[in-house]
């Protein structure tokens, strides 16, 4: 199942400019970033950013890790298109998947049955788990005491009942047996609006939302004394839980298809349940459940040891700074050539700004999600994407700063003999720098934030505990992400004044 | 040194300069006057290539003024305006040396060229490690004309470059002024809308109307032999210029 946005196909117009730019990106970042930092020889699992997926993960992972392989977790990727596209790509080797979310999304283009699913897989390179256990199949939910109130038991109960306040994930919203097809089968009057997965059982519990998309497994069912509505029209389908891998697994390491493989049968529903309380209600570490679950139930001896704050701390933040470092750089390389020219070339100029512009309309959630299907996951998409997503304000202000120069100071330039080139370096760029100066401090403090998204697409960073805080409502984790990126702007914000200094002459000081 | 020969130029529908030919002996100062809108900065412009003609041909030298030449014949030039155009970024050292550090002068010749300008300008050699907005008006103008005079040019166009500052210091600056051209002997153009500075400064006055040249000769023809009522309004709008005459026939 998917719980986030299904993102859209990369758009056509900026194709050249990103592959441009992620060569860039190869070119500048140190070697160990280029393949998704790690070596070939490293196994990788994938998990979707809800606590199931990333238990299952963390399982596969452990299993792995059992046999003697090396394996590393690229946990709560962005979406189920993120982890398809970076399986085909062999960015990871294998991730938790739902039977449903193959058939009604991710192959809804292909004439598949469930039946046929396992040999259309195999067209794509992909293998596929007997299923694990459990059914986690979408359902509608209500508060019991409302549902009994008004007297809703099944899906159909809702149309008498036009006023209810629906909130469903984004992805619910236009899935292939999302809303708009559940709203034709049982004929609903109400609209719905899209809301996160976490903030929805929020909303339920004020009472700001009265229905809400959940799962069947969702630990707050029971926690939230909620009532899940009969689908009496069968609209939903299945959803078993399944390992889908690499088929090139089979040949190239046989013995983590066998360790994936042993997870088949074993996690029956309220077991899925109970495990999913563990860490969305108990707070406990995914991996830590993970590792407790396969010890007991698969005879393993795995000893998790989560790490120290401090750990979390150093790891977020060498990845952070490395997204907003190379990015940085790269915007400033690039951002300052193409702001001269836009200043310089007066038929280039309007379509540079526009461009950079169009850009930074795209949400920084989208841009990322435009990059998986190019660049697949890691540090490279997210840099690239960052870059992009920078040059709007170090290009305009390079553009304004450029053109607001009086044009008395050009003629003295013109008029002493310097050459454009030698005017352009000795006296207009200096003149600008305060202008362009400006235009990269917006920069810093757009990208540190949009850098965030960038653990969605698993190149790590201080979005990270912010993902995983969102997910188990835990503000500390919350914290631990957001104060340590509002610290960093000022730090980077306190050197660029440095830099201002050091470089401006008094006369261009405030 | 400079000739124009029947160069026009247009902005839009206003004429700035109609059909006019003129020669800038060389080695002489020669003062450009006429009401706003005559044409005798684009005069100017027109010599030092900032502005293109629609018709007609600029050399200076022997040398036509186009696209390829003026770079050029700029460094053989120097500029002054009204607000010294100097760039705020640059001490007033870095803006007098800024086309001599370009072509790769040697430090000391930049420091002993800096010094002899220092000297000939008479500005406190302190006021050269202050920035344009640190510095005076007149202080400005002195630093913009060292810059001219960097590489040593042998012509030297000034755009009322004295028309900003207050009375007592265009006083001062306008002798000293004059004593610098007399001093190098260059060919000087001078720009001004005050007929007492015109005849402070030139050898030779040209009068210039809507474009066109009015009349052109020593102040004193101008004066004694109008060519036009319009000459004898022009003079009589302001008294200055009689006063220096009568020191010149001393």
């Amino acid at each position: 199942m998917l719980r986030d946005a299904i993102l859209p196909p990369p758009s056509s117009f900026c194709a050249p400019l990103v592959f441009l730019l992620s060569l860039l990106v190869l070119v500048a970042s140190p070697p160990s970033l280029a393949h998704g930092q790690q070596t070939d020889s490293t196994l990788t699992v994938g998990s979707k950013k809800f606590t199931e997926n990333v238990i299952l993960g963390w399982m596969g992972t452990h299993l792995l890790r059992s046999e003697e392989l090396p394996a590393t977790h690229r946990e709560e990727l962005g979406g189920s298109r993120f982890l398809w596209e970076a399986l085909r790509r062999g960015d990871i080797d294998a991730y938790p998947e739902y039977t449903g979310t193959l058939l009604r999304e991710i192959l809804s283009d292909v004439d598949v049955t469930r039946e046929t699913l396992a040999d259309t897989l195999a067209r794509y390179g992909v293998a596929m788990s007997q299923p694990l256990g459990f059914n986690n199949t979408y359902a509608l939910g209500m508060r019991a005491d409302r549902a009994d109130s008004l007297g809703i038991r099944t899906i159909g109960d809702l149309r008498d009942h036009p006023d209810l306040t629906f909130g469903f994930t984004n992805e619910f919203m236009d899935r292939g047996d999302g809303w708009p097809s559940l709203r034709a089968a049982y004929d609903l009057p109400q609209s719905a609006r899209g809301i996160d997965h976490d903030l929805a059982y929020r909303g339920l519990q004020s009472g700001q939302l009265d229905v809400i998309d959940l799962y069947s497994t969702d630990a707050e069912i029971e926690r939230y004394d909620l009532r899940v509505l009969e689908d009496t029209k069968d609209h939903f389908p299945s959803y078993q839980a399944v390992f889908l891998y690499r088929r090139d697994l089979q040949t190239r390491a046989p013995a983590a298809v066998d360790a994936l493989t042993r997870l088949e049968g074993q996690l029956p529903a309220d077991t899925m349940q109970a495990l999913n309380a563990r860490s969305a209600i108990d707070q406990v570490d995914e991996a830590q459940v993970a590792a407790h679950f396969v010890n007991r139930t698969l005879g393993l001896a795995t000893t998790f040891a989560p790490d120290t704050r401090a750990e979390r701390l150093r790891r977020y933040t060498a990845d952070h700074l490395v997204l907003v470092g190379v990015s940085l750089a790269l915007a400033v390389l690039l951002g300052l050539p193409l702001g001269i020219v836009a200043a310089k070339r007066r038929l280039l100029g309007p379509g540079i700004l526009a461009v950079v512009g169009i850009i930074y309309t795209i949400p920084a959630l989208a841009l990322l999600a435009l990059m998986v299907p190019l660049l697949g996951l890691g540090r490279v998409p997210a840099i690239t994407a960052l870059t992009l997503y920078s040059l709007l304000p170090i290009v305009w202000t390079t553009y304004t700063g450029l053109q607001d120069l009086p044009g008395s100071l050009l003629e003295s330039a013109k008029a002493l003999g310097l050459s454009p080139a030698a005017t352009l370096w000795r006296v207009e760029l200096p003149l600008a720098a305060r202008s362009i100066l400006a235009g990269i401090k917006i920069a810093v403090i757009i990208n540190i934030g949009a850098a965030t998204l960038g653990a969605l697409i698993g190149a790590g960073g201080y979005g990270q505990p912010i993902l995983t805080g969102i997910r188990r409502a835990n503000l500390g984790l919350i914290l631990e992400g957001t104060v340590p990126a509002a610290v960093l702007t000022i730090l980077l914000l306190g050197v660029l004044e440095g830099v201002e200094r050091a470089l401006l002459p008094r006369s261009m000081q405030t | 040194m400079i000739t124009l020969d029947a160069v026009s130029k247009r902005y839009g529908d206003a004429v700035a300069v109609q059909d006019l030919s003129l020669s800038v002996p060389a080695e002489e100062t020669t003062v450009l006057i006429g009401p706003s809108g005559s044409g005798k900065s684009t005069l100017l412009r027109l010599m030092i290539g900032l502005t293109r003609p629609d018709a007609g041909t600029v050399v200076v030298g022997d040398t036509t003024l186009t696209a390829a030449t003026a770079p050029s014949l700029r460094r053989r030039m120097g500029y002054v305006i009204q607000e010294g155009g100097l760039f705020p970024h640059l001490t007033g050292r870095g803006n007098v040396a800024l086309m001599a550090r370009h072509l790769g002068w040697a430090a000391d010749r930049i420091d002993d060229r800096i010094a002899d300008l220092t000297d000939l300008v008479q500005l406190d050699p302190d006021r050269l490690e202050q920035y344009p907005p640190e510095l005076s008006g007149g202080q400005r103008q002195r630093v913009s004309l060292m810059r001219a005079l960097m590489l040593d040019p042998d012509v030297l166009l000034l755009d009322e470059p004295l028309g900003a500052l207050d009375p007592m210091i265009r006083a001062d600056l306008q002798d000293d002024l004059r004593a610098i051209f007399r001093r190098l002997g260059k060919t000087v153009v001078f720009v001004t809308h005050d007929i007492g500075e015109a005849g402070f400064f030139g050898d030779r006055v040209v009068l210039l109307r809507s474009g066109e040249v009015e009349q052109q000769g020593p102040m004193r023809t101008l004066l004694d032999d109008p060519a036009s009522p319009f000459v004898t309004d022009f003079i009589q709008a302001q008294r200055g210029p009689l006063e220096h005459l009568h020191e010149d026939r001393e």
